[in-house]
């Protein structure tokens, strides 16, 4: 017996016994939670479709649902605003109201392959494009309408989508179009619009995800219920390179809802019809297991001086001959050097993904940076075409770069490979976040220059010690950690070592020589991509010397930058930074620390400047961040509230790496597993913070995401200097670093 | 009871993928086999035949258990075959549950955490697994006007208890003031944290509608944010405190 309908989505197999269908059963009774769930982008007025070459409009922009538009992009949203920074670059183009815009982020089944969504520049690329193929399609759209009236372009307008010609001639965009595509090539003779004719472009427009977060609508991968799913964890070694000797997987599979224990080679995973159900068994496993590993090192207490005995050759990134003679011979020198230690991505969420097989095809919905770099990945480790795969993006927690979304992303298709036709979930535990996420390199960097009597700096010589800064999986598999595990494991090769780690190296200021040489260093933990790269370490390094070098010829801070400076965008960060804090008027007071610092970032993204202040107190030996002002130049700025909130969050977060964090490990293993062991910055420690943007609507924009990482930690130890007389050089800022007898 | 039917097949249709396993698998029969169903075929709006099916127990070792005694329930729609199935497991323990204004019950693993129940069976969104630790506030409920963590705390001992969470806010005329004073202050980044952020910012209003920066900040210490929107969550906490003088 088998009951066939027109409409059910559900095919229930036969059971032996039982042969069973349904039909009308989600009228009857599935009008619950769970299945209204399933949908999590509730809009679906577009078909899908593939994309078919970056240079057509309808890979970017789509008028297929009467009277919305679509918009694509290859760029995730990660908790930056994107997806409204984007739409209203294109509803500006296309003169349309926001109301009707939807857009569509990262999938290879749809969208244009945009790389990676890091280094701030989605704005500064996506956006570029977005704004160039709205603008074709509106040009598009206005020839045909004049084609149709017999009238010059010129004549026309544009309201809401609606073109008007003469009196009575109007017809909206969507009934030009008759249900065509815009499949015309993007010329990039269109013209966009002059800024001063914005109407959604520079306005804070509010995002319109968060209204749907605050009602607890589904909206992250975590949240993605599809029919049939079920449940995984993965149990990690519990160190690099562990080997699994033994484990009881027996006990298992005899629990309640376990639907599938798997082991291959040192790659263990448990597949359960309910969360919890595997979360218990993942318990157990990890109890039962039995591993043989080799011992972690170089520790912490050896680990910089491993650094500079045992790193590669210097590689030569800049180089000015003869100029530690120059430096030698400058009336003023001096030379110091830098630390930070190892820091997590840590989201506050942990990393999570949905993999299913249909023979052998693969569809991952992942929180991943980028969908194609995934894809080819993936086709690495299963040895497939990438036809076959699809990646669809979903937003996850806060990653900050490279975190564990693409190991979780990997990791949830290995175990649906051995449990085919279901979707299959995975979800990381805390532990598994903290200790194999990759993390933001420990590095060591030393700076000298020379400057004359006046404090104008003559030379500038810089050594950086540092492991990688990009181990990306861009078509390697194995670059995931679980890859390398099983029986027939992918090897890790590093690839050599990325421009990450001298990010900002080369200071901004006008210094007649420079070197910058590169110590590439082979570390004991696992790295990768965080907010800013090296860029965080370097530009502390670079803004605390620049502190130092002030107080060497006894120049205010400020004034010497701003001496040693001659672009005026950096000039003005610096001096709106001073005017918004009253700089002039703060002085020396007891019990008060001030710091300032600036970068351009990436010299050539956003500009930042920031003051931090600090309050001393000498009896308790403590001192406390209290308040952080910062001052950016994006160029052009599409949505101030969303700057000012990426930059706010970026402030604290840097304060909590500068001021509480650094990844603890012993020769057995990392040791920072949890929120306790691994602590950063909460509410009561979180400074007053105030941004000011210096918004610049006839220059592109700039990214600016990763704009406050360097500086903020700067500012800091410039301001627990200026309040306590010590200079702290190696990160994290700690008060027990202090020399109160000093103070 | 819709409700309740439309998880047990859900279950349901698990077990069946299951079974096909089970050929291969013999190991994980014995799971199986505590259970049975309900058959159910209707035609017209009429019930043509019910049948229950007990699936006969492989091993004498293991007891054959009695179906669950269900009392009353519907059946719309036009023609069609439900089936619905009955676990026995002396794991599992039943809860009862007043979740957002409504009683509810369930029947789960008697360690299973409140976070997994809500999340699973009821299908909320609002709390989210962050560290299963009490430690960093993503599981945060409201518990009798408490925001509490869900992660450890198994189901069962919030019997008796008034369970909130973000998504019984939601009122008939839109938004309450607290969901309207994130969204207007834009408090959110990634927005991960934020489930934690409002029941810990409702527990403190419900008890102090007036609170000053510094125990709004004690309040929400207990939450965890990696994107740095620290500074927004206060404010909109304190925009929330000028917009209602009850919460
Ligand atoms: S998930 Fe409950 S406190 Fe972190
Ligand atoms: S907004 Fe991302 S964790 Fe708080």
């Amino acid at each position: 017996m088998k009951l066939t309908t027109t409409n059910r989505r559900t095919f229930l197999k036969t059971s032996g016994q039982l042969l069973i269908g349904f039909n009308l059963l989600p009228l009857a009774f599935c009008q619950t939670k769970e299945t209204e769930n399933i949908l999590i982008d509730n809009y679906s007025g577009i078909p899908e479709r593939p994309h078919i070459d970056r240079n057509l409009i309808d890979s970017w922009i789509r008028l297929d649902a009467d009277g919305h538009v679509t918009i694509l992009t290859g760029k995730q949203e990660l908790g930056q605003g994107i997806r409204t920074a984007l739409i209203q670059i294109a509803a500006e183009e296309l003169d349309v109201d926001l109301e009707i815009c939807h857009i569509i982020n990262g999938d290879t089944g749809q969208t244009a392959n945009e790389g990676y969504t890091a280094g701030s520049n989605s704005v500064e690329g996506s956006g570029k494009a977005i704004r160039q193929a709205a603008a074709e399609a509106r040009l598009v759209l206005l020839k045909l309408a004049s084609e149709k009236w017999g009238t010059e372009i010129t004549g026309l307008q544009v309201k809401n989508g609606v073109i008007q010609g003469g009196p009575d001639q109007k017809i909206s965009y969507w009934e030009l179009l008759e249900g065509k595509y815009l499949e015309e090539k993007i010329s990039s003779e269109a013209p966009v619009k002059d800024h001063k004719d914005h109407v959604h472009v520079g306005k804070a427009i509010r995002r319109d995800d968060i209204s749907k977060l605050v009602k607890g609508e589904p909206h992250f991968v975590h949240d993605l219920r599809l029919p049939d799913m079920v449940h995984a964890r993965v149990l990690h070694p519990p160190v690099y390179n562990a080997k699994l000797v033994s484990i009881d997987l027996d006990n298992i599979k005899d629990q309640v809802g376990i639907l599938k224990v798997i082991e291959d080679g040192s790659f263990v995973a448990i597949i359960a019809k309910r969360d919890f159900q595997a979360v218990k068994a993942w318990q157990q496993l990890k109890e039962s297991s039995k591993w043989d590993s080799s011992k972690l090192g170089p520790l912490s207490e050896a680990l910089f001086e491993d650094m500079k005995a045992n790193a590669n050759p210097p590689q030569m990134v800049e180089d000015s001959p003869g100029i530690l003679g120059k430096i030698n011979s400058s009336s003023k020198k001096i030379k110091a050097d830098y630390q930070r230690p190892y820091h997590m991505h840590a989201s506050t969420g942990p990393s999570c993904a949905v993999a299913k097989w249909d023979d052998d095809y693969l569809t991952v919905w992942s929180p991943t940076q980028g969908v194609y770099p995934l894809q080819n990945s993936l086709a690495d480790l299963f040895g497939l075409e990438k036809e076959k795969i699809r990646c669809i993006g979903m937003p996850g927690s806060g990653c900050y770069g490279h975190n564990g979304a693409d190991d979780v992303s990997a990791e949830a298709a290995l175990i649906a490979k051995h449990y085919p036709g279901r979707p299959v979930r995975l979800q990381w535990m805390r532990e598994d976040e903290h200790q194999w996420e990759p993390y933001g390199s420990a590095m060591a960097i030393q700076l000298e220059a020379g400057m004359d009597e006046s404090g104008k700096i003559l030379a500038w010589d810089t050594n950086i010690w540092s492991d990688t800064h990009s181990t990306r999986p861009n078509g390697k598999a194995g670059h995931y950690v679980s890859a390398r595990h099983l029986k027939d494991p992918f090897e890790f090769q590093k690839g050599g070592f990325s421009g990450g780690s001298y990010r900002n190296a080369t200071p901004l200021y006008n210094i007649p020589d420079k070197r910058l040489q590169l110590h590439n260093y082979d570390g004991p933990l696992r790295t990768s991509a965080l907010r800013g790269l090296g860029a965080y370490g370097n530009i502390f390094a670079l803004e605390s010397f620049m502190d130092e070098l002030a107080t060497e010829v006894e120049i205010d801070p400020i004034a010497f930058r701003i001496k040693n400076l001659d672009d005026d965008r950096a000039i003005a960060v610096l001096e709106t930074l001073a005017s918004k804090t009253g700089w002039d008027s703060k002085g020396k007071k007891p019990g008060k620390g001030y710091g300032v610092a600036f970068s351009k970032y990436k010299n050539s993204a956003s500009y930042f400047a920031v003051l931090a202040e600090v309050e001393i107190n000498k009896a308790e030996k403590s001192f406390k961040l209290t308040k952080m002002t910062g001052v950016i130049d994006s160029g052009q700025c599409i949505n101030p509230d969303g700057l000012k909130n990426q930059t706010e969050g970026g402030m604290v977060q840097s304060a909590s790496w500068t001021l509480l964090e650094s990844v603890q490990f012993d020769e057995n293993g990392i040791l920072s597993k949890d929120w306790s062991s691994y602590p950063i910055m909460r509410f009561m420690e979180v400074p007053e913070i105030e941004v000011h943007i210096i918004n610049r609507p006839e220059l592109p924009p700039m990214g600016a995401g990763e704009a406050a990482q360097g500086p903020v930690a700067a500012a800091i130890a410039n301001a627990v200097f200026d309040g306590t007389e010590t200079r702290v050089r190696e990160l994290p800022i700690k008060a027990e670093k202090v020399d109160w007898g000093n103070v | 009871m819709a409700e309740w039917l439309g998880r047990g097949l859900q279950n349901l249709v698990q077990r069946f993928e299951s079974a096909r396993d089970l050929n291969k698998n013999k190991e994980t029969l014995f799971s199986f086999f505590k259970e049975g169903f309900f058959v159910f075929k209707w035609y017209l709006n009429k019930i043509l035949f019910f049948n229950i099916h007990v699936l006969f127990n492989a091993s004498p070792s293991i007891p054959c258990y009695a179906p669950l005694k269900i009392d009353r329930f519907e059946i719309r729609g036009i023609n069609g075959i439900l089936i619905f199935h009955w676990i026995q497991n002396n794991m599992t323990v039943k809860a009862q549950l007043d979740l957002n204004g409504k009683r509810v019950q369930v029947e789960v693993d008697e360690d299973e955490p409140l976070l997994y129940v809500l999340r699973e069976e009821f299908g909320l969104n609002g709390p989210k697994f962050g560290c299963g630790l009490q430690q960093c506030g993503s599981c945060m409920v409201l518990v009798d006007g408490e925001a509490v963590p869900s992660c450890i705390q198994p189901c069962k001992s919030f019997e008796g208890k008034k369970i909130e969470t973000i998504e019984g806010l939601n009122t008939i005329n839109g938004l309450h003031p607290l969901q309207e004073a994130f969204f207007e202050e834009q408090a959110a980044q990634c927005g991960y944290c934020l489930n934690g952020m409002m029941i810990a910012g409702l527990g403190l209003l419900r008890s102090n509608p007036k609170p000053s920066d510094n125990e709004i900040r004690e309040a929400l210490e207990p939450v965890i944010c990696r994107c740095g929107t620290h500074t927004r969550f206060i404010s909109a906490i304190k925009k929330a405190s000028q917009k209602s003088a009850k919460f």
